[in-house]
């Protein structure tokens, strides 16, 4: 009778068939291990493609942004718009501030506030008139006869810029021109003098841009924004005899 | 003279001082804001004939109505209404007092503060030629600005309205005008079953059917010249028993189609170069659908992208300046804008936002490009700078069953001042129009028909019509 490996005999015992089931695991072992140890060795080897992983974010795109086109300007009769401007004319009236109580200490404290605050522009002053005159005097070795000037300074200076930042804002919500006019990069520059109340009374075209056009809605924008915000006191006579140059738009 | 040192400008942008600024006090104004000018319009002066035909009146109407329509959609122009007038049209003549001692006064039109006045009369002889007067004035200026005399036939009554409105527009502003422009699209018009090549004027009317290929036609594109266009064609080939998108090209004038390339598989997508000596397309002979550039006559082929495999590279529409191609292409996953070099090299992705981004097609002046965008469940038209960034979203509408729209296939105006696209909002795919800033939307074909792919012509202008 012929045997295998994986016949088992009738007539063995338990141990002998435990032994020989052990040889047959071995040897089957053995041959899966010369079978990968040949084709690692002896075969050639699948080459490994490496490709570069990509990444990719998702982004969203951006929602429709509301862009209304500007209301449409009522086209209302002139006799009408020259009425509201005589209205804006009108003298103001002051009314009397609240008066707040305040407590005796915090009056103090803003006392000692407005004193700082004085020594401090004070200071400012001597500084700025010493450099004037330290200046004046090396000039003066030349042979010139030069003033001290008459030049803003300190608080009065602040002051200057704030009124003009509201002439700016005033002129700026007049400003407008066609789309056609806008591309063309047109520049003009206009001369205003106005009253003490603000009221442009002459306004000249220093530098024409070369084209009416342009020019005329240049002037618009300066007749639009009259009266322009009141001057401070002291800035009269510059805004009335100098003026003020408005350049459109640099 | 007080003299006045300021340094505004470092605390407050745009109060500068000027060069002399040791002596006046100068302000910048800084940049005006875009305001739309007041023009009144008055209907057109029928001047008797001794034969008056009932139609007459409505030559008049026609005239009218497209001058109107015409400034409207140059969004430069508020319309003042007729019930604002202060003077009677009728009654005064169409040049202005004193010159004419019975015609119109620039004070009355002033005092409700019209910018520009347009009049204007007509009359048709007896052999039915049409003879149209019409003048533009500068009411501020008390100027006149423009003023034609057209001498047309009857028929081409609108044709003369848009050639008017071209010239004011290239009075006013110097550049021509859109209104003789074209659209070309496909469209099942012909039936449900087929889509052909459909060329109309930018208003939507004479709308003409130029294929007649019982195929599905579709990607149409204008040379440059605006006389011939490119399309393709799902061609039957006897020889294969089977259909092959073909690209053609189309004579408009000479009515004659010519075969351009049949190479096995598709042969579409495309579009001219600016020059109009090369014809870029997507041509998929090799598998997977790349772009090419061939000559007019479908020869030299020229391959300008290769794969990845199973990619697509689609959709090329070439720069201005010849110097780059954008289109729209699978290679990173979703479909996004890309740009080559016309040789081919160089690419760069553009578009990183969205699911699926498609259709790019550049401004007239190439600084921008408009695509359709999708990244929810439907397109919309979107614009940006060539290099991706500032995107601006410029379509979002809503169908009946309340679903948003689809918007797609964007094609600028030969002006840059406006974009065709194509809207599923109406529940048909129709053809709209929309200024570049998102403004002014217009639908611009009104039927129950279906286009797609539309394409806005260049000038037309000395185009034979």
């Amino acid at each position: 009778m012929k045997t295998n490996l994986l016949t088992v005999p009738a007539n063995l015992s338990e141990p002998e068939i435990f032994k020989k089931m052990l040889v047959t695991s071995f040897v089957f072992h053995v041959i899966l291990f010369l079978a990968f140890a040949f084709k690692t060795l002896i075969l050639p080897n699948e080459s490994l493609t490496l490709d570069p992983a990509i990444r990719v974010d998702l982004v969203a795109l951006p929602d429709k942004v509301a862009k209304l086109p500007p209301p449409p300007t009522p086209a209302k009769p002139q006799e009408k718009a020259i009425e509201s401007k005589i209205k804006k004319n009108e003298p103001i009236v002051l009314h009397p501030k609240h008066e707040v109580k305040e407590s005796a200490i915090d009056k103090i404290r803003k006392m000692q506030k407005m004193e700082q605050l004085e020594n401090d522009v004070r200071r400012q002053e001597a500084k700025e008139r010493a450099a004037r005159q330290a200046k004046a005097r090396e000039i003066l070795l030349k042979g010139n006869s030069v003033s001290p000037g008459s030049a803003l300074h300190g608080l009065a200076k602040a002051e200057f810029n704030e009124y003009l930042v509201q002439i700016h804002q005033k002129v700026k919500e007049n400003w407008n021109l066609p789309e056609w006019l806008q591309n063309e990069k047109l520049k003009a520059t206009v001369i205003v003098y106005m009253d003490y109340r603000g009221v442009v009374i002459r306004r000249l075209l220093e530098k024409s841009s070369g084209d009416s056009r342009f020019d005329d809605y240049v002037i618009k924008a300066v007749d639009d924004s009259s009266p322009f915000p009141a001057p401070p006191s002291k800035f009269v006579d510059l805004v009335r005899v100098d003026g003020i140059v408005l350049g459109f738009p640099q | 003279m007080l003299k006045v040192m300021l340094f505004v400008g470092l605390l407050f942008p745009g109060l500068l001082l000027a060069e002399d600024s040791d002596t006046r006090v100068y302000i910048k104004v800084g940049e005006a804001s875009i305001k739309k000018s007041l023009i009144a319009v008055p209907p057109f002066a029928l001047l008797s004939t001794a034969s008056l035909a009932p139609n007459h009146k409505q030559i008049g109407t026609d005239l009218f109505n497209t001058i109107i329509n015409d400034i409207e959609v140059s969004n430069l122009f508020t319309i003042i209404k007729p019930e604002a007038y202060l003077e009677d049209p009728t009654k005064v003549g169409i040049t202005p007092a004193p010159g004419n001692p019975t015609g119109f006064h620039f004070e009355i039109w002033s005092k409700i503060n019209t910018e520009f006045l347009i009049r204007g009369a007509y009359k048709i002889s007896d052999m039915g030629q049409l003879e149209f007067e019409i003048y533009c004035y500068s009411v501020p200026q008390a100027k006149l600005v423009l003023g034609k005399t057209y001498m047309a036939s009857t028929k081409d009554a609108r044709a003369t309205a848009h050639t008017f409105a071209d010239d004011l527009m290239k009075a006013l502003t110097g550049k021509t005008g859109i209104f003789r422009t074209k659209f070309v699209a496909a469209s099942d018009r012909a039936g449900h079953r087929w889509k052909e090549i459909y060329v109309m004027a930018w208003d939507g009317r004479d709308i003409v059917q130029v294929t007649n290929h019982h195929a599905i036609s579709l990607s149409p594109s204008w040379k440059p010249n605006g006389k011939t266009i490119s399309y393709s064609s799902s061609a039957y080939h006897p020889g294969l028993k089977s259909r092959n998108w073909d690209l053609f090209t189309y004579d408009i004038f000479a009515g004659k189609r010519f075969l351009i390339s049949s190479r096995l598989g598709m042969n579409t997508g495309s579009t001219f170069s600016p020059d109009g000596d090369w014809i870029y397309l997507t041509i998929s002979k090799t598998g997977d659908p790349d772009i090419y550039k061939i000559n007019t006559d479908g020869n030299d082929p020229v391959r300008l992208t290769n794969g990845p495999r199973k990619t697509m590279n689609v959709e090329p529409n070439v720069s201005p300046d010849s110097k780059k191609i954008a289109f729209s292409s699978d290679r990173s996953g979703n479909p996004m804008i890309y740009t080559i070099d016309t040789d081919g090299s160089n690419p760069k992705r553009v578009t990183f936002a969205g699911k699926y981004n498609s259709s790019p097609c550049y401004s007239p002046d190439g600084k921008r490009m408009a695509f359709a965008g999708r990244d929810g469940d439907h397109f919309d038209v979107f614009t940006m700078n060539v290099d991706g960034s500032d995107m601006m979203r410029l379509t979002s509408a809503k169908k009946p069953s309340g679903r948003m729209a689809n918007n797609e296939y964007p094609s600028y105006s030969p002006d840059g001042r406006h974009i065709v696209f194509t809207s599923d909002r109406s529940g048909k795919n129709q053809i709209y129009i929309i200024s570049i800033d998102g403004t002014n939307e217009r639908r611009i074909t009104v039927d129950d028909y279906n286009y797609f792919q539309v394409r806005w012509s260049p000038y037309l202008e000395g185009v034979a019509n």
